[in-house]
């Protein structure tokens, strides 16, 4: 998988690297069990922190992403099938996303639509 | 024409053809980058684009064929101090000379991306395969550098606890010093080799493994055989300083050394680049990572959010300082006052060989001075002397030797090793015996009157 960094972009580093890791999982780039680079390869490839980079990690792995073993680094766990808190936390997270949908005129409708356009182009990806 | 003016300038002359083919080569895009600029696959036989290259091949050979006679004349000059002066100045100049037309061509190209939008996909994003990096991260083998630096180590540590006894022991603990620490730095190169960055050219990470992989083993095989090669050359320098070994088999190893790093580090590089161009030439879902931004002139790296210090060269070969970090501004501006200094140091040697040695008898001892006060003999100390109508053959050790003047130990046939403060033309010399060894001075009536009485 291609990680892509910009770093003129407001989106804190750690947060690039979190997001796109999970990108990677969803679309099927990146498939459980697969080993991720370790966080002084992944701060040498990059060029930042290994401070950043541990912060990515640790986020992943509190969100059951990935888990980092002291030995084999850091690999992408396997599905979590936990739905429950998953959909609590999602709600949470929906629920400022239909807020901002609302604001800026998106109907329930279009926002069904992109729902399924975005998860159609995930699917493809696989 | 000396012959050490003819070895000088067979030692230095190589520099320009390597420079000229070296700077040639980056008209063939290394990684889809041509001159130092990122450009995509599709525009790299452009017309515009061929024009520009053929104009800066064409360029760069009129510089090199004008540095190419410069030299010569030096095989006419008498003073090794006035050819060090010219070689060193000429040298300097076949290094930089090249980059003019670099540095001009680049820009054109750089105007010419920017002119026609040749804009890369991916735009001014830091790319990272996550499989490559992954893939790539290989078992160092840095056990096989610990033979070479025990080897390196034996001359510097055998100083330290033995030692010659010479006066000039300083110098040679220093220059023992000197390799080791090199063996060591070799090391570390070798290290650093298995951090660099992973080379990206195609959305398929099999590419960028194998490209990775090639530079990788390429280099580190470099660094190894460099570590084993100082090492090896770091007893042959302490078996030539302390007079071991003839000087002439000295001084084939010495050019056997350099000769050597020179072949394995192009060999290295050009193996890495000749892959470079036909991995990027046939790969089939290219990848651009276009950091053009981040490279002044094509040549300098400055960007200040990468956190590394040494980065892989874009021009030439070997790596470069990131000039946006505080670490990588000190050691480039080293770089740079060591490289201006190069056609002053040669100032130093003109005033060794034009300033004449000064001996003064004082009431307690001779006083020799050559710039400062080089040797002070106190008279009480003096067993004996006598008068030399020739002066033995002599290798020098540690100091100065020119036609008219001998400063610093040197080992003599038939008396060993000694100092020599003396101007070899001038017809006679006063031998001193002392408890500390022999010096041989030159023949001085006064001198000889303070010895007599």
């Amino acid at each position: 998988m291609i990680l892509s960094l910009d770093f003129s972009s407001e989106t804190p580093i750690y947060m690039q690297i979190r997001n796109q890791i999970m990108l990677g999982i969803a679309e099927g780039k990146l498939k459980p069990g697969e080993k991720l680079p370790s966080i002084r390869m992944l701060a040498d490839e990059s060029g930042v922190n290994m401070m950043t980079v541990n912060k990515a990690y640790q986020l992943l792995k509190q969100e059951g992403i990935i888990a980092i073993d002291r030995r084999s680094g850091a690999i992408v766990s396997s599905v979590n099938n936990n739905k429950t808190e998953a959909i609590t936390k999602l709600s949470a997270e929906l629920k400022l996303v239909i807020s901002e949908a609302k604001l800026k005129g998106i109907d329930k409708a279009e926002m069904r639509d992109l729902l399924d356009c975005l998860y159609e182009e995930m699917e493809g990806g696989k | 024409m000396s012959f050490m003016t003819v070895i000088l300038l067979i030692l230095f002359y190589p520099i320009l053809p390597i420079m000229y083919f070296m700077m040639r080569n980056e008209v063939k895009p290394r990684k889809n980058i041509v001159l130092g600029v990122t450009l995509a696959r599709a525009v790299l036989n452009e017309p515009d684009v061929k024009d520009l290259t053929s104009r800066f091949v064409r360029e760069l050979r009129n510089y090199t064929l004008l540095v190419a006679f410069l030299p010569f004349p030096v095989l006419f000059v008498q003073r090794s101090s006035i050819v060090m002066l010219i070689l060193m100045n000429w040298l300097l100049l076949a290094i930089v000379a090249p980059y003019i037309p670099y540095t001009k061509y680049h820009r054109k190209l750089k105007t010419l991306k920017n002119e026609r939008e040749w804009t890369l996909g991916t735009g001014q994003k830091t790319l990272i395969d996550t499989n490559a990096a992954v893939r790539n991260d290989i078992q160092r083998s840095d056990g096989l550098f610990v033979a070479p630096m025990v080897i390196s180590a034996l001359p510097f540590v055998y100083e330290l606890a033995a030692g010659t006894g010479l006066e000039a022991q300083i110098y040679i603990r220093i220059g023992c010093g000197v390799f080791l620490l090199t063996t060591i730095m070799f090391y570390y190169l070798y290290r650093l080799v298995h951090r660099q960055r992973t080379e990206i050219i195609d959305e398929d990470s099999t590419y960028n493994t194998v490209l990775t992989r090639i530079r990788r083993t390429n280099w580190a095989r470099f660094w190894l055989q460099a570590a084993w090669l100082n090492g090896l050359y770091s007893l042959v320098f302490w078996l030539g300083i302390t007079g071991r070994v003839a000087m002439t088999l000295f001084l084939a190893a010495t050019v056997l050394y350099t000769a050597f790093i020179l072949w394995a580090a192009l060999k290295a590089e050009f193996a890495t680049r000749k892959m470079q161009y036909k991995l990027a030439a046939g790969s089939p879902t290219p990848l651009y990572m276009d950091e053009d931004d981040h490279w002044i002139n094509g040549m300098f790296y400055y960007n200040p959010h990468d956190n590394r210090t040494l980065i892989s060269n874009r021009v030439g070969m070997g790596m470069t300082m990131n000039m946006g970090k505080p670490a990588g501004k000190i050691i480039a501006g080293f770089a740079l006052v060591c490289i201006l200094a190069m056609p002053f140091l040669p100032i130093w040697i003109i005033a060794e060989e034009f300033t004449p040695l000064k001996i003064e008898v004082t009431d307690t001892a001779l006083v020799i001075t050559h710039l400062s006060e080089v040797a002070r003999i106190d008279t009480a100390d003096i067993e004996s002397f006598e008068l030399l109508e020739e002066l033995p053959r002599s290798r020098k050790i540690v100091g100065s030797a020119f036609p008219d003047l001998r400063k610093g130990t040197f080992d003599a046939d038939g008396l060993g090793r000694g100092r020599q403060y003396l101007n070899p033309q001038n017809p006679s010399f006063i031998l001193l015996r002392t408890r500390q060894g022999y010096i041989i001075i030159n023949m001085d009536d006064e001198v000889l009157d303070a010895l007599s009485n």
